[in-house]
């Protein structure tokens, strides 16, 4: 965590009103993120990742309820408090967005090309020929085949991968500055899933952009990401530098999501370890922390008074009341 | 493009079909009806010789499959026969009043469509909102109100009260546009207020729907503003019911609409069939029949075709 941080995120809490009572997607949660590095948000589903990171530009439904105090800061711009306008010269220009499923993110009814130009056309002022020309080489850069011929085609037209490609296109192609990928492969075959991770660490790092990769998978983030972000029922539970994570895993949750990654030197047909029950859905306000109930270094503490976030020497977030290493 | 030529040749196939059928019930609903054809014509206490005489000019002393077959034969052709009544052939009453009847329904539905289109996506756009429970529930008022109350009320506010407008009354074009235009507004603005309604509340709810896919907050995350979602990312894919519904009222109104016609006193199709009815035209009336039959299949191979125009996954077949 060095320099001056693009983005940072603090006390963000998201709630939805449901019949059953208003459902809490996200607490308290902080976030810093530097320019040009990787930051993967991992989690299982329902932990609030995708919430969160919609959340950032504002896609969230109109429903969603966000905590009064709550700040997403921007290159010294407060977006939560932008207008409208100002808001959509964020999106698409500074912060650009993957979603997961790339059978749903493109119009069914709108060429390639267009749904490419048009982000260009608003942001770049482009004219026609002009976005024609960028999206031909866009697509070059994802490593698409015969990309003018990809420009009059339509979105069934394309393999998923290749509709990946395109949404990453359209994504990069106002040069942003940090790019939000949205479990990107979740939804793709598993060679395909390799290409896309390649092809965006490649994009990453020839624009200098950050980048935020939402992901379930551990073993993504491992490979994908300079710092690791962990989130368990819509909060920050850890967070630091990749290596150390992976090294010194110190929230029990981390250690059992770890600990739950099958190993090539497993004897053969052991039991895969896994984290007994479910990640809770809460609803108003839950007292104690919300790993208790399955955590197995649970005292009675944890039940009655949820532990507060907070840095290590390192600069390292940690919410636990005994965390492992500490004092030990 | 091999699938796209027989796709269509597949459509024609049907048309045919369908137009054959419709043929043979309209010739056979003058054969089922009870009665003698020369009596009706010819009226009362005619003479056999007279009755003879017809039945000979018409042809109906020769067996059912030939006079079936002379009958698609000259209709095929352009000959529909000739009105007892009045000696005119039925093709040039149709053709008469056909424009009538078609300026009636394209001004209509342009009416129409300027109501819908925007109120549609408005309330589409404020699902569950005010803006929308006022829309959606003045669409439903006026839908429930039928045609020849909405037509006499605004005869009663924009003829009588106002006296902008005819209440009634048809010119024609070449003798004075500007008076054939006047003549039209209350008659296309009746019709479309009947229509509008039922547009706004189909592309509502397709917009509304259309607007929880992924592909649109895809769009919002790049920048563009809600109303050019709207209009480059949400009409075209909401429009399909929209389509549908309006072929079907189209080739229904090429046939006229008889309440309309009636009470703006339109020469159109509608109130030709009527008078052909009551004064029991019977040729009239199977020509009117089969022309509005025709029209109305014509128009939905139309509006097939423009399915694929609005969504090329139907263009490429997968």
């Amino acid at each position: 965590m060095t320099g001056e941080a693009l983005l940072s995120i603090s006390r963000l809490g998201v709630r939805f009103p449901t019949p059953r009572g208003e459902l809490s997607a996200l607490e308290d949660v902080a976030l810093e993120i530097s320019a040009g590095r990787t930051t993967a948000i991992v989690g299982e589903s329902g932990s609030g990742k995708s919430v969160l990171s919609r959340s950032i530009l504002r896609l969230l439904p109109r429903k969603a309820i966000l905590s009064p105090d709550a700040a997403i800061r921007f290159d010294g711009l407060d977006l939560l408090r932008l207008d409208a306008r100002a808001m959509q010269r964020v999106r698409g220009r500074r912060i650009a967005m993957v979603f997961q499923d790339p059978m749903t993110s493109l119009n069914p009814v709108r060429s390639v090309g267009a749904q490419l130009a048009e982000g260009m056309v608003l942001h770049l002022r482009l004219d026609r020929a002009e976005a024609g020309r960028r999206a031909v080489e866009l697509l070059k850069r994802v490593g698409i085949s015969s990309p003018e011929r990809r420009l009059e085609q339509f979105p069934h037209q394309l393999s998923g991968g290749m509709r990946q490609r395109v949404v990453i296109a359209m994504a990069i192609a106002c040069d942003p500055e940090l790019l939000i990928a949205d479990e990107p492969t979740t939804a793709l075959d598993v060679t395909v899933q390799a290409e896309i991770l390649d092809l965006l660490r490649r994009l990453q790092q020839e624009q200098r952009m950050a980048m935020i990769l939402v992901t379930h998978d551990l073993g993504v983030a491992a490979g994908h990401s300079d710092d690791i972000v962990v989130m368990y029922a819509g909060q920050v539970v850890e967070r630091a530098p990749t290596r150390t994570l992976f090294r010194e895993p110190r929230m029990p949750y981390t250690r059992a999501l770890l600990g739950a990654i099958p190993g090539l030197r497993d004897a053969p047909h052991a039991r895969l370890s896994t984290i007994p029950g479910r990640p809770p859905t809460v609803y108003g306000t839950a007292q104690g922390c919300r790993f208790a109930p399955r955590c197995g270094q649970r005292q009675p503490r944890c039940e009655l008074d949820g532990p507060a976030l907070v840095a290590d020497p390192t600069g390292n977030l940690l919410r636990c009341w005994y965390p492992a290493g500490a004092g030990a | 493009m091999p699938t796209r030529i027989s796709n269509l040749a597949q459509r024609i196939g049907h048309l045919v079909a369908v137009l054959l059928l419709v043929s043979v019930a309209t010739f056979g609903m003058l054969e089922l009806l009870p009665g003698n054809l020369a009596y009706s014509i010819l009226g009362e206490g005619a003479q056999p010789e007279a009755i003879a005489r017809v039945e000979k000019e018409l042809g109906l002393d020769r067996p059912l499959p030939e006079r079936f077959l002379g009958w698609l034969g000259n209709a095929l052709a352009g000959d529909l026969g000739k009105s007892y009544a009045t000696g005119e052939t039925v093709s040039h009453a149709i053709a008469q009043r056909l424009p009538v009847s078609l300026q009636l329904m394209i001004a209509a539905q342009i009416l129409a469509l300027l109501l819908a289109l925007p109120l549609g996506l408005w309330a589409g756009y404020r699902e569950g909102g005010t803006i929308d429970r006022l829309i959606s529930g003045s669409a439903f008022g006026v839908l429930a109100v039928p045609h020849f109350v909405l037509g006499i009320v605004l005869i009663l506010l924009l003829a009588v009260w106002l006296r902008w407008l005819p209440a009634s009354g048809f010119v024609a074009f070449e003798t004075d546009p500007i008076g054939n235009i006047r003549s039209m507004i209350l008659p296309s603005l009746t019709l479309a207020l009947v229509e509008a309604p039922v547009y706004l509340r189909l592309l509502r709810s397709d917009v509304a729907s259309t607007l929880r896919e992924e592909f649109v907050v895809v769009a919002r995350a790049k920048g563009l503003s809600d109303w050019r979602i709207l209009l480059t990312h949400t009409l075209r894919p909401s429009s399909f019911s929209l389509v549908t519904v309006m072929g079907i009222n189209i080739g229904h109104l090429i046939g006229g609409t008889v309440i309309i016609e009636t009470l703006f006193a339109l020469p159109g199709i509608g109130r030709l069939l009527i008078e052909a009815i009551n004064t029991r035209d019977l040729m009239m009336v199977q020509g009117v029949v089969l022309f509005i039959a025709a029209a109305f299949v014509l128009v939905n191979l139309l509006v097939d075709t423009i399915y694929a125009v609005l969504d090329p996954r139907l263009r490429h077949g997968r």
